[in-house]
């Protein structure tokens, strides 16, 4: 039979002049200008108040600080990022990960396995409890329900086998991965700026990175284009899961141990960054690069807090404020450009 | 119960010289407007044209910059929805507003504060009761959920609990667009029911056949200007779609196919949830296959089936290739394109730009080695853009800032890209003016004088009788008739639609 695909397309004349490649790795046209603009000027009021208000915030010793704890913000959040522009909203797993992660590296390292094999192990392990959620959430669960059940799984999971007590690494072997500081800057940092850069490029640049802002823009219009939801799900609890798998290895490294609540707050820390940079909380928008700078607005804003002296109980609360206020503008944006 | 006396009827509610702005659009530029009690004015006009914002402006959505809103002759203000209500002003909108987890009376007297505050379900059931018979839904159990309706009864139970706020002006806001033929006529019975008790109706439509049919006089609005209110009578269609589209209206369907090639898709014996008897069916290469049915009457659910929206039993063939059934993935591979009749529902991502919309069941053919490219995505949608006449400068923005006709053209130009083989296409035209559904029709012609072979449903036995090759006509879940659209009448397709006589079983 002769072929039926014959529909003519326009003739391949030269495209209309595209839009710079970096712009649109940046931020696509669909988002008000007003989104980056607000996450930016966030973290400017912020290092403008600490810089007036307290002298020890603006020395490079600090700025050092607050950098490698954004960094383990910043690389669960990217993962967290891609969770909540797929639509599935948020991990509540991701801190009980990371801190199952870091009794794995610990263990492993105690027991002589070496570095490279006890960081595959972990990530492995990550990988794997990622998956696992993701498979739920892909038949149909909740995925709030389902991370939340997951983590809480862990949690008890990670003090039955540990006996709640503390897994000492015992070496000096991964010291370096967890305390390092090539040309003065945490290693922690160089995998954040490099995972950002890597986690915006798959977002902007690939197949993959645009079923997941598709399949969180219209779920139904993204199954009917043949999108298949369920391996979308899969793969961002997957990314979220290794991201705090690395958070959870990086802090086993850095103070020598491994225990049930290594990375408290972790949870609401990688949430809030997410949300401070602005995502869509139903799904469909969002930029790594937003989330890496909301992951330096917590931390600095946690830090500067803790300098000022400020009782642990209101420095969560301040950070809980923060989200409140960064939906609420965010929100009206929004609305406002539609 | 007319104003003040003197001339016949003294107009109810009146507008002078009302303009409203959006950014740098005028919406609404100087428009009169006037309606007297006891008339059901249409309002029509083309997408965008200021319709919607009349209608939101009458119910205290929009504030006008200028012009005065008479009612009984006096300064109305209108500027809070609860106020506009207050002056005996409701709407039933365009987008269905029912709170599917409440009660099917709850909805009927949602918002309306005369109920009172506590009141059983039972009780409430009871006061619900003469307000759906109205509306003939008189046997249904009211105390049910309103996620239990189907989708033209929830449209039905908006217009009662319209009905149960007693007001003086009623506006229907497209009440029809999502109505099979039977459920539009109990639509239009409570229409005149409430004209003849001396209420006033503003019905908004793009359904011309419904103004003749309906409405004492029409006023046309035109790039936010409005016609002065024209009895029906002194209008005929041709006049009608000239006003609106303010050039004569040479042929609003393209003529039919020049040649028909070859079987390009086979549906053999398929049955599915929703049809009753398995339907044979075979599309031509460069046909356009019209299914022509109510809701319900199975001409969805046999797009769905072959589509592989929904499961199925029996073969469907794409040239000689059998299509997998059950997975939209593979129907789509193998060369079939599936336009859903809510866009909004599963054919756009509405905050997504067009670009993204256009390219989105393309993916595997704009990226190379695992990569997007940003120059073949360009090259495929700006291809789509030129076919469908979509203007380029807006691929950037998101598809919900689009118009409906404008929405439709990406939801349905988004599968061009592909170059299917075969083109189905439930409801082409819903919730679009005429200007671009003549504009559509001529897409969907083209397309099949290049070679596609497109078979669309609709409930418009117009848009079937003026757009279609074959007519395919189907009845409560069977296969009635399938004519050459020379052979047949509208009068046939009409009555093959709505209670086929028994000559029309056996070809089910």
């Amino acid at each position: 039979m002769t072929d039926p695909r014959g529909v003519d397309l326009a003739p391949d004349e030269p495209a209309p002049p595209v839009a710079g490649d970096l712009e649109s790795l940046l931020e696509p046209k669909v988002v008000p200008w007003r989104v980056p603009a607000a996450v930016a000027a966030a973290v400017a009021a912020l290092l403008v108040i600490g810089w007036i208000t307290t002298p020890k915030f603006v020395t490079v010793n600090n700025a050092l600080i607050i950098v490698r704890s954004a960094s383990i913000i910043g690389i669960v959040a990217l993962g967290m990022t891609f969770v909540t522009i797929s639509g599935n909203y948020f991990s509540l797993s991701v801190g009980e990960t990371a801190s199952f992660s870091a009794i794995v590296f610990s263990f492993a390292i105690s027991q002589d396995w070496g570095v490279a094999a006890a960081v595959g192990v972990t990530l492995a392990f990550a990988f794997t409890v990622g998956v696992l959620q993701g498979l739920v959430v892909a038949a149909g669960a909740n995925p709030i329900i389902t991370t939340l059940a997951a983590g809480a799984t862990l949690f008890g999971l990670a003090a039955v086998v540990t006996d709640n007590k503390t897994v000492r690494v015992g070496s000096d072997a991964a010291s370096w991965l967890g305390r390092g500081r090539p040309f003065g800057i945490p290693n922690q940092t160089y995998a954040f700026v490099v995972l950002t850069v890597i986690a915006a490029v798959a977002l902007a640049k690939t197949p993959f990175g645009r079923k997941v802002t598709l399949a969180g823009a219209n779920a139904a219009a993204a199954a009917a284009v043949g999108i298949r939801r369920g391996t979308v799900a899969v793969v961002v609890f997957a990314l979220a899961s290794l991201g705090a798998g690395l958070a959870g290895m990086f802090t086993a490294a850095q103070v020598g141990q491994g225990i049930t609540q290594q990375v408290p707050e972790l949870n609401i820390n990688a949430i809030a960054a997410v949300l401070v940079g602005g995502a869509a909380i139903s799904g469909g928008e969002g930029s790594m690069f937003r989330t890496a700078l909301g992951a330096v607005f917590i931390a600095g804003l946690d830090n500067l807090m803790v300098l000022r002296g400020y009782s642990y109980g209101f420095r969560v609360l301040l950070v809980g404020l923060a989200v409140l206020v960064g939906v609420s503008v965010f929100n009206a944006m929004r609305r406002r450009a539609t | 119960m007319a104003g003040p006396d003197g001339s016949e009827a003294a107009p109810l509610l009146s507008m002078e010289g009302v303009s409203r702005t959006f950014g740098s659009i005028r919406a609404l530029s100087e428009v009169d407007f006037e309606l007297r009690a006891g008339e059901v004015m249409a309002l029509v006009g083309e997408n965008g044209a200021g319709k919607s914002t009349l209608v939101k402006i009458l119910v205290g959505l929009h504030r006008p910059e200028a012009g005065r809103i008479l009612i009984d002759g006096r300064e109305a203000d209108l500027s809070t929805p609860g106020k506009a209500g207050d002056a005996g002003i409701a709407v039933v909108q365009q987008e269905l507003s029912l709170v599917p987890t409440l009660s099917i009376a709850e909805n009927v007297f949602l918002g309306n504060t005369r109920v009172g505050r506590w009141r059983t379900p039972g009780r409430l059931a009871e006061m619900a009761a003469p307000f759906l018979e109205m509306v003939g839904l008189g046997g249904i159990p009211a105390a049910r959920p309103a996620s239990w309706l189907k989708v033209a009864e929830r449209q039905l139970v908006e217009v009662a609990r319209l009905l149960a706020r007693d007001a003086r002006v009623l506006i229907l806001d497209e009440p029809t667009a999502a109505l099979s033929d039977r459920e539009i006529a109990r639509v239009m019975q409570v229409v005149r029911t409430v004209r003849d008790e001396g209420r006033s109706v503003i019905y908004v439509t793009h359904r011309l056949a419904e103004v003749f049919e309906l409405a004492d006089r029409v006023t046309v609005f035109r790039d936010g200007r409005s016609h002065p209110p024209t009895p029906v009578s002194q209008l005929d269609l041709d006049a009608l779609v000239e006003r609106m589209l303010g050039v004569p209206l040479d042929h609003l369907y393209p003529p039919r196919a020049s040649g028909l090639g070859e079987v390009v898709l086979s549906v053999e014996d398929v049955s599915a949830a929703g049809l009753a008897a398995p339907v044979r069916l075979a599309v031509r290469a460069g046909e356009i296959v019209g299914l022509a049915g109510q809701l319900g009457s199975g001409a969805t659910s046999l797009l769905q089936a072959v589509a592989g929206a929904q499961p199925r039993a029996g073969e469907v063939l794409v040239g000689d290739t059998p299509v997998p059934p059950h997975a939209v993935g593979l129907a789509v591979g193998a060369g079939i394109a599936y336009c859903s009749a809510d866009r909004k529902q599963d054919g756009l991502f509405l905050i997504r730009s067009v670009l993204e919309n256009l390219s989105s069941p393309s993916l595997d053919l704009v990226s190379s080695g695992g990569w997007l490219s940003r120059r073949a995505e360009r090259r495929l949608t700006s291809g789509v853009a030129e076919v469908f006449r979509i203007d380029r400068r807006r691929l950037g923005s998101a598809a919900g800032n689009l118009s409906g006709g404008n929405q439709q053209k990406v939801a349905l130009g988004k599968w061009i890209g592909r170059r299917p083989a075969v083109l189905l296409v439930d409801e082409p035209t819903r919730g679009v003016d005429v200007g671009a559904r003549a504009e559509i029709y001529g897409h969907l012609r083209r397309l099949a004088e290049a070679g596609l072979a497109v078979v669309f449903a609709s409930s418009d036995i117009q848009e079937v009788l003026g757009l279609s090759d074959t007519i395919v006509t189907f009845y409560r879940g069977r296969l009635v008739s399938s004519t050459p659209a020379g052979d047949t009448d509208a009068a046939r397709v009409m009555r093959d639609v709505m209670h086929p006589v028994a000559s029309g079983e056996g070809a089910a």
